[in-house]
């Protein structure tokens, strides 16, 4: 479980959130639009802990959270790393790696299994399609078998057939495995199985009402 | 040439920082970093010409001056973000100056072998500090591979899933400016940024994993650094310089077996 209470946060040159209170319960799909700058990765960033609030309090109470943010070294040509190493390092953890290794390897075969991904699990992520790289970034997340998964517009820039494969991998994660899943989206047909969707706009959050959009598009 | 004792701890000196050098390097590299090892290798020699002028040992001031200068550069890459690359320019730049003028006023010791290295006249304590320097590197490096790749990978991702970026690092930071330090000593502070970035350049040609794009960078390091002092020692001329350039000949051959095997491979597919 996941509470927001009255909420506030400014960089040095203004405040960007004020008076956020929400709660997202454990297994629920919350999806969040808004228009580009309203918020919604500072938003997600102080649900994750990675900023701290200027006023109220955010409250966790998740035992295991995976990230999935919106840039990566996943198409970066500079940085070689193969398929099998960016899902393995889903398992780092700050423990020296001769100690975190047992039964590693068995969990990696299992999830590059299950994505379709242990045939290309030699191959360097710069090197593989779009919608190969979007499924190496969900088994990534879902390798250490998290209760929540948080994702930052990870679609930004990625074709219509990648783009509903990773949909339909997040709707699996949620609806077949109980999982929770926030996913920041610009697309509002993404969270049709959403069990809320929250809207950033004016510096707050509050719930997405259709009636008040014009366009079903954000 | 193996029976002359200098030439024994100058292969000894050079296999160990040959070895410590692309690993420390390689984070910086993906991290985008590299320019940062310039100015380092740059500020160790505004450290030796301090260490040279107050009468103070010039390592020790060197590898002060290497941490000093690191902790500027990722304090004005994290307070200024969109102006990362000015902390690396006025470091280089007041590292240069500083040297420069300070070499004039140097009391003792030769202040130009640190800008090429002394590789053929280390001591036995220079050939310990490599050692323990370079065992320090492999255990930060193979203790915490997977943490080390994750916080290159994606550092918010790292954090969320529990690694201490921040401590992983600094400890990379402190490491980095020590081995920077003591290599400008003997492999010489113009020729040290070489062997941080040139070797992790030319592995990746290799088009290898993660791990073994390390790996081979390291073995290309270490036959940088032998070839280059057995070339000084036959061909008279600097073992840094030689070092160097036999670096840069390996990213040449590499980048062309690249473009060869690409060219093959596209010349394979058939035609559309």
């Amino acid at each position: 479980m996941i509470r927001f209470e009255n909420v506030g946060f400014s960089f040095k040159d203004g405040e960007v959130l004020h008076d956020v209170s929400f709660e997202v319960k454990d297994g629920e799909f919350i999806g969040i639009i808004g228009a580009n700058g309203a918020g919604k990765t500072t938003l997600i960033r102080l649900l994750l802990g990675l900023l701290k609030p200027t006023s109220g309090k955010v409250h966790r109470e998740e035992p295991s959270i995976a990230y999935v943010s919106q840039t990566t070294s996943l198409s970066d040509s500079s940085f070689p790393a193969t398929v099998e190493e960016v899902v393995g390092s889903g398992l780092a953890r700050m423990k020296p790696t001769p100690f975190s290794l047992k039964g590693k390897k068995q969990r990696v075969k299992e999830v590059l299994d299950e994505f379709g991904l242990w045939e290309i699990r030699k191959k360097l992520v710069a090197e593989i399609s779009g919608g190969q790289q979007q499924r190496v970034k969900i088994a990534k997340a879902v390798i250490s078998s998290p209760s929540l998964i948080v994702l930052d517009e990870p679609d930004a820039g990625m074709d219509h057939e990648s783009h509903d494969k990773l949909i339909e991998m997040l709707e699996r994660e949620h609806q077949e495995k109980g999982k929770g899943v926030i996913f920041i989206s610009h697309h509002l047909h993404d969270l049709v199985h959403a069990d809320a969707i929250l809207e950033v706009r004016n510096g707050t959050v509050r719930p997405f009402v259709q009636e008040e959009h014009h366009h079903a598009e954000l | 040439m193996l029976s002359y004792e200098f030439m024994r701890l100058a292969f000894v000196v050079g296999i160990l920082l040959g070895i410590a050098l692309p690993l420390v390097g390689s984070t910086a590299v993906f991290k985008r970093l590299s320019s940062s090892g310039d100015a380092l290798a740059h500020s160790s020699l505004a450290g030796v010409a301090i260490g040279l002028t107050a009468g103070m040992n010039p390592l020790l001031v060197s590898v002060i001056a290497c941490i000093v200068s690191f902790l500027i550069i990722e304090f004005v890459r994290k307070k200024f973000p969109k102006f990362s690359e000015l902390g690396v320019t006025v470091v280089l730049s007041a590292s240069v100056g500083l040297a420069g003028v300070l070499s004039g006023f140097a009391r003792t010791g030769n202040f130009e072998s640190y800008l090429f290295g002394s590789i053929l006249l280390v001591d036995s304590m220079e050939v310990v500090l490599a050692a323990v320097l370079c065992g320090l590197v492999l255990l930060f490096y193979i203790l915490f591979h997977n943490q080390i790749f994750a916080l290159i990978y994606q550092e918010s991702e790292a954090k969320v899933q529990g690694i201490k970026t921040n401590l992983l690092s600094l400890v990379h930071s402190l490491l980095l400016s020590i081995v920077i330090a003591i290599s400008a000593k003997t492999i010489g502070a113009l020729v040290v940024s070489s062997l941080i970035a040139i070797p992790v350049a030319a592995s990746l040609q290799a088009k290898l994993s993660y791990k073994w794009t390390l790996i081979l960078s390291v073995i290309l390091s270490v036959v940088s650094v032998l070839a280059g002092i057995t070339i000084s020692y036959y061909a008279d001329w600097k073992p840094g310089a030689s070092i160097a350039l036999f670096g840069v000949a390996l990213f040449f051959l590499l980048l062309l077996y690249r473009i060869v095997s690409e060219a093959f491979v596209r010349a394979k597919k058939p035609n559309k």
